[in-house]
């Protein structure tokens, strides 16, 4: 253990002195209090997101600048809302928009109850080895990497070889090309997302479900309530709040569709559905080297999500007291 | 009449209870076998005889069981070197994660920390609000990282969830009351920190090392922008390339003189698939079986508000 001195000083100090100044209050707070041992702890961390994301957001400004990567920011001329408008005006604005805003809310109506209704279930069967085998089955796919999941859909969905176009074969219908056709790729995004996330979000449904009060269940069963009454007077509210608070989440990162894996799903043919905001700006900044147009789209569509985070947590402020700050 | 009554519910009730227990329990066997059987499908397929997985006779067992497969993976220069790499990145990426992710945690989890607020807006901030691809692109290359093999550490480096879940832990009633305990006896913040509480953090220090690891270990896009060079590239990369490179020889088939040799190498090239998803995939289902339990609690922490 440490000697009892900093106790011992902090009393003497604070009773020699009626009205310390800011330079006294300061020191009192980093050197006899100990302080400047928790700004060490914390100072890695903070000089990171100094350069890793502070300067990235001061980097913004490219968006109103004409860049070049081989010039300083500052020398670059400003253009103002050029690229901006330069984008609203391409025939990209309105596709990338649609993409996105259809991929992110078909993923969330399809993808949003499946693991509330699985982690009821799970809560609602007897048999805990089960429970717990269904458990680390279902959670397994999240450790699936990216890669190697779309490597799967195009071994499963294969038109000659994948088993699922075997299938089809055998009751008599045509090869699907799945990975290639426009009109399939949200499907199997959004399904294969399913697959690979259920177990994985269950589990945060399935521990609010088993902190509700057992007592509760007893008093329905006296009262004489069924099962399903159960869940929906019990369960169903208890785990509310963090319904709301996943749900708040993912409306403000509507914009924000995975774009690893949408890049990773995207073939030639299957563009006029897959390009979505993430993947456009990949291409136009680093394929094709225009910093400037690339960050304006790239701004557009935080500044969008933002917009959009900040108003439905104040509906859901509104409506059920629920808040992300 | 009234016992009647209540008997009769009774027996209700019990045999409501027992169908939903039957629907329930089949319910979660369907669920099991459509995760379980697309794995399952991928390991016989990767040690069958190609010419059976591709015409879409395998279906339960392995059919004409050959390792072959597996002999060439391994003779495959480029993948073992990404295997090197991608481990490399894992742990050491895990530990210096986790240990800044920890560090960081504990002066925001300390209620009369004066910096407390104004470091917790500075973190939150940038869960909603990023400079985006670009800009940290040139960040990263202005500081002359791009194609260095500490590029994926820094990139992938802390996560604000990380650290509110972390803050989360040492938030805990009994840790607290420890915290409290500590300051009266005069125990220094480094004192209390290293000596009391990371030893009975272990939970917690595992479940991070976990999430940053299978976080490195997975990453795909931030490998393709910043790594260009095999060198330092990670598994998912050469992975990429593998899964998709048979899919381009397959279009051009048609074009080929030597159709008999290509035929051989697409039936190599498929089986190869297979085992290299089974590889790659591996090494992260078993620390996931092993260390379970660290997940699900670092994911319903992470849920807990505070």
């Amino acid at each position: 253990m440490q000697p009892n001195k900093s106790v011992m000083v902090t009393n003497g100090g604070s009773k020699s002195k009626a009205k310390p100044t800011l330079f006294q209050r300061i020191k009192h707070r980093l050197i006899t209090r100990g302080e400047w041992q928790l700004y060490l702890l914390i100072l890695p961390v903070v000089v990171y997101f100094i350069i890793f994301h502070y300067a990235p957001m001061y980097g913004i400004q490219i968006a109103f600048r004409n860049y070049s990567i081989t010039k300083p920011i500052l020398d670059a001329k400003w253009v103002g809302l050029t690229y901006f408008e330069r984008f609203i005006k391409s025939p990209m604005f309105s596709q990338l928009f649609k993409n996105t805003l259809v991929l992110s809310f078909y993923d969330l109506f399809v993808g949003f109850p499946f693991p509330v209704i699985f982690a009821v279930v799970l809560n609602q069967t007897q048999s805990k080895r089960l429970v717990k085998f269904t458990q680390t089955v279902t959670f397994a796919p999240y450790f699936i990497s990216m890669v190697v999941l779309v490597g799967m859909l195009h071994l499963f969905l294969s038109p000659t070889s994948g088993m699922v176009n075997k299938l089809l074969e055998t009751i008599g219908l045509e090869p699907v090309y799945f990975m290639a056709e426009a009109k399939w790729f949200r499907h199997v995004y959004v399904f294969s997302h399913v697959w690979q996330r259920t177990g994985y979000q269950a589990i945060i449904y399935f521990a609010a479900l088993t902190s509700v009060d057992p007592g509760l269940y007893e008093a329905a069963t006296i009262d004489g309530a069924t099962r399903l009454e159960k869940i929906w007077y019990i369960d169903l509210p208890s785990i509310t709040p963090t319904l709301v608070t996943m749900l708040l989440l993912a409306v403000g990162r509507v914009l924000n569709v995975d774009t690893q894996r949408t890049l990773l799903m995207q073939a030639p043919t299957n563009l006029v559905t897959s390009e979505i905001f993430g993947t456009y700006v990949y291409k136009v900044g680093l394929i094709n080297a225009q910093f400037s147009y690339s960050t304006a789209i790239d701004l557009f569509k935080t500044v969008i999500n933002l917009t959009l985070l900040i108003i439905v947590n104040q509906i859901s402020k509104k409506l059920t007291e629920e808040s992300l700050w | 009449m009234s016992k009647m009554s209540v008997t009769g519910r009774k027996i209700r009730s019990s045999r409501e209870d027992m169908v939903f227990e039957i629907v329930t329990k089949i319910l979660l066997i369907i669920a099991c076998l459509i995760v379980l059987y697309p794995l399952y499908f991928i390991i016989i397929a990767s040690i069958s005889n190609p010419d059976y997985v591709i015409s879409g006779k395998l279906s339960l067992f392995p059919v004409d069981v050959t390792f072959s497969g597996y002999r060439k993976i391994f003779k495959f220069k480029n993948l073992m070197n990404g295997y090197k790499n991608s481990f490399f990145y894992a742990i050491v990426g895990g530990a210096v994660s986790a240990a800044l992710t920890l560090f960081a945690a504990y002066p925001l989890s300390k209620n009369d920390f004066s910096g407390r607020k104004p470091f917790t807006i500075f973190l939150l901030i940038t869960m909603f609000f990023q400079g985006g691809m670009i800009p940290l692109y040139i960040v990263v290359n202005k500081l002359g990282l791009r194609n260095t093999p500490y590029v994926l550490l820094i990139v992938n480096g802390i996560q604000v969830w990380n650290l509110l879940v972390t803050r989360s832990y040492f938030k805990t009633n009994h840790i607290e009351s420890l915290s409290e305990a500590a300051e009266i006896d005069g125990c220094s913040h480094f004192g209390y920190f290293f000596k009391i509480l990371l030893p009975i953090s272990k939970p917690i220090i595992i479940t991070m090392v976990l999430f940053y690891a299978v976080w490195q270990w997975n990453d795909f896009f931030r490998a393709m922008i910043y790594l260009d060079k095999p060198d330092y590239q990670p598994l998912q990369i050469v992975l990429k390339e593998l899964l998709a490179t048979a899919q381009i020889s397959s279009a051009i088939y048609d074009l080929m003189e030597n159709q008999e040799a290509l035929t051989e190498m697409l039936r190599a090239a498929e089986q190869m698939k297979y085992g290299v998803i089974v590889m790659a995939t591996l090494p992260m289902m078993i620390v996931y079986l092993i260390m379970q339990e660290y997940f699900i609690q670092g994911i319903t922490m992470g849920s807990v508000k505070g």
